[in-house]
């Protein structure tokens, strides 16, 4: 049968403990530039708007916004500023955090198709005030802002997307 | 697209490591273990080697800078024409897709193939280091992983076509059983729809034994030209069809449900293979199973099945080892391991060995003449398929 | 209004912050441990011969690179060599000057084809002789820090 003859040794918690190993921390920090689009809709989110961009050529409205449309491949320019509700396309609940550690309460993040977008077009973002039970796909929510003054124009000036009452 | 092949190339011998969680190994080590057993199989000495491919996903994991250069020499490489190939968890498939260029271009006979991962190097986790993968600037400080994805994607999937997780959990049930059969297989066992659901909620709908594991791993392949393969090669396992294609990086701006980027990858790999009926003229698969629904995702994506219809035929045992187009045969990704570009070699080893009667165990009850393999990766973003055939 | 002009147009934006959040804990492999071992246990390096060319490297491997046989005959090597070349550095990876230059040199030990990285114990030609200064028995780690220095022999 093949594969046969095969190699390789499995270290469990305690052998590879004990292996002899190298230790590295890496030291790889970045200063992302935003780009012409990502900053006006940055600065659209310390305003406390979401603001989309249409292509003239296929008419879609893009969220987030960007500097040439990738299906026509043009330079585009016109941004518009949406109203802040949506739609939840999906979701998840989520116990786990980056580091494969566990959470008790959970987070839900979601894919939301924005109103004023083009169809399917949406962001991703974290639901909240809301029960992880009650959440279902094509869930009517807006955009929670944080107050004026502690808006930075970073993605997390919006809190989390609530159910719409 | 209407390409003609011009130059037959075939895959002559291949070779597979144990994938396990954390190896002793060095990637170079791993690597050379599986090249050393492709060429061993394939016929071939060192010097009939005249090019390589290393496929290997980010440097990210072996915490290695260029890590394909620093890999080369226990790959094979040494004072070659070398070439990476790197298309996330595609790689492994995209690997003997470029081996194919090499060889099929007229400009080498041969080609030997590696892929390798050893991601236990990265800590805290090595899911930390998909983190990258999300836009610097509006996804990740959301607090991201990379189980969020395929949980909003595996949720999609359901809605849309109104599928159940037992549904899904079958996948898993069916791959893990097969493993068993495999010499290489990390986690192979044998479980019940119950177990899956009951195992625990990572991020819902996922449940723990829907995952594949992180792993350490390589496998290889030789590839040669027509007249190479007929002197050294008893039964060389033909390159009928290659495809490959990448969506946008904008994921939420596509409905999840359906994979564009793969149907698109087999339509080239099935029209340069002559296939225009997937689910009559292809006797065996081996899609790419990182997550259980992504089996069934995939399989759809391939044309191996109508659109949210793959969880029914799984239902019926169509995708059984002893069914009418097995599906996994080999174990996946949920059953064998997911050191990542070596997963979706270790598909293509798996379609080889089974072209020529040689899995032992895990052959599969029909004939099979013709299979395909495909790997997926990035952002949503890639298909890789493969079509090979005897 | 072409993309180009939107390069040069003065748009309000900053710099969005990011640190690579992973650390590296790296097993050394098969061959690695045979140098481990002995270096730890009697202070010694470790090369391999290949059993087909005979060439002998350090850091030993498992396979060699231009037969791509496997390698199993591990000897030992003393830490002994010559200096191939050296450079001096002057500051630290962020940029931070030393007090007093750092020499480091690329040592070609003998009775193999490869060698090792190490600081030299004051200046040095290309040439010289030099013999590694170990950590004494019972505080090595068995690893590339067991060297504390290269020394002039002589």
């Amino acid at each position: 049968m093949k594969p046969d003859n095969v190699r390789g040794k499995d270290l469990d918690k305690k052998a590879f403990a004990e292996a002899t190993r190298i230790k590295y921390e890496l030291k790889a920090e970045y200063a992302y530039d935003m780009g012409f689009a990502v900053s006006r809709y940055l600065m659209g989110l310390k305003e406390g708007k979401i603001v989309g961009i249409r292509c003239h050529k296929c008419g879609r409205i893009l969220v987030p916004p960007r500097s040439f449309c990738e299906q026509c491949y043009v330079p585009i320019e016109d941004f518009i500023e949406l109203s802040g509700r949506g739609k939840v396309n999906t979701f998840s609940i989520s116990y786990v955090k980056w580091d494969a550690s566990r959470i008790e309460k959970p987070e839900i993040p979601a894919v939301i198709e924005l109103e004023g977008a083009s169809p399917g077009v949406g962001i991703l973002h974290v639901l909240g005030e809301v029960d992880p039970k009650d959440v279902h796909v094509g869930m009517q929510v807006e955009a929670v802002f944080k107050e004026e003054k502690d808006r930075k124009g970073e993605i997390t000036d919006i809190l989390y997307f609530r159910p719409v009452r | 697209m209407g390409l003609k092949l011009k130059r037959k190339v075939a895959v002559i011998g291949a070779g597979l490591t144990k994938f396990m969680r954390r190896a002793l190994e060095t990637g170079r080590e791993l690597g050379f273990y599986a090249a050393r057993q492709a060429l061993d199989s394939s016929g071939l000495r060192f010097k009939d080697i005249e090019s390589v491919v290393i496929s290997t996903a980010p440097d990210a994991f072996d915490g290695v800078h260029m890590k394909t250069e620093w890999l080369a020499d226990g790959c094979g490489s040494f004072h070659r024409p070398y070439l990476r190939g790197y298309v996330g968890g595609g790689s492994g498939v995209f690997a003997l897709i470029q081996g194919w260029y090499m060889v099929a271009s007229g400009m080498f006979d041969t080609c030997l193939v590696v892929a390798e991962e050893k991601m236990s190097c990265c800590q805290p986790h090595p899911q930390g280091a998909f983190n990258t993968i999300f836009d610097h600037t509006l996804e990740r400080d959301l607090g991201v992983n990379l189980l969020w994805i395929f949980a909003l994607e595996m949720n999609r999937y359901m809605q849309v076509h109104n599928i159940s997780l037992e549904e899904i959990a079958l996948v898993s049930v069916k791959n893990k059983k097969n493993a068993l059969d495999h010499p290489s297989a990390q986690i192979a066992k044998a479980v019940t729809v119950e177990e899956v659901l009951a195992s625990e909620v990572m991020a819902w709908p996922v449940h723990r034994l829907m995952v594949s594991p992180t792993s350490d791993g390589a496998g290889a392949v030789v590839m040669a030209s027509e007249d190479v393969a007929r002197r050294v090669c008893e039964k060389p396992v033909w390159v009928e069809g290659v495809g490959w294609c990448l969506d946008t990086a904008f994921w939420t701006n596509r409905d999840l449900y359906y994979p564009d980027y793969v149907e698109k990858a087999a339509k080239m790999a099935y029209e340069m293979a002559g296939i225009t009926d997937p689910r009559r003229e292809i006797h065996i698969a081996e899609p790419y199973d990182p997550f259980a629904y992504k089996e069934l995702h995939h399989l759809e994506g391939l044309g191996l099945a109508d659109r949210g219809q793959a969880p029914k035929l799984l239902a019926k045992g169509v995708f059984d080892r002893d069914g009418d187009l097995p599906s996994c045969p080999s174990g996946g990704l949920l059953g064998v391991g997911n050191p990542i570009a070596a997963a979706g070699m270790m598909k293509c080893c798996e379609l080889f060995w089974q072209l020529r009667g040689e899995a032992g165990k895990r052959q599969v009850t029909r004939p099979v003449k013709r299979g395909v393999a495909q790997a997926w990766g990035d952002l949503m973003q890639v298909g890789t398929v493969i079509v090979l055939g005897v | 209004m072409g993309i180009i002009s939107k390069v040069t147009k003065n748009i309000e934006g900053k710099a969005h912050y990011y640190k690579f959040p992973v650390w590296y804990d790296y097993t050394v492999g098969i061959a690695g441990e045979v140098f481990a071992k002995n270096l730890k246990e009697k202070g010694v390096l470790t090369g391999a011969k290949c059993p087909c060319c005979g060439k002998v490297y350090l850091p030993p491997r498992v396979y060699c690179e231009e037969c791509f046989e496997e390698i199993k005959d591990f000897l030992p090597l003393d830490p002994v060599g010559v200096v191939e070349t050296y450079c001096e550095v002057c500051e630290d990876i962020d940029g931070n000057k030393f007090e007093k230059p750092k020499v480091v040199a690329f040592v070609r030990i003998d009775g193999s084809c490869g060698g090792l990285f190490g600081y030299v114990e004051g200046s040095i030609q290309i040439g010289e002789k030099v013999k590694a200064e170990i950590v004494e028995e019972g505080k090595r780690t068995g690893t590339i820090f067991d060297i504390i220095c290269f020394k002039k022999v002589g």
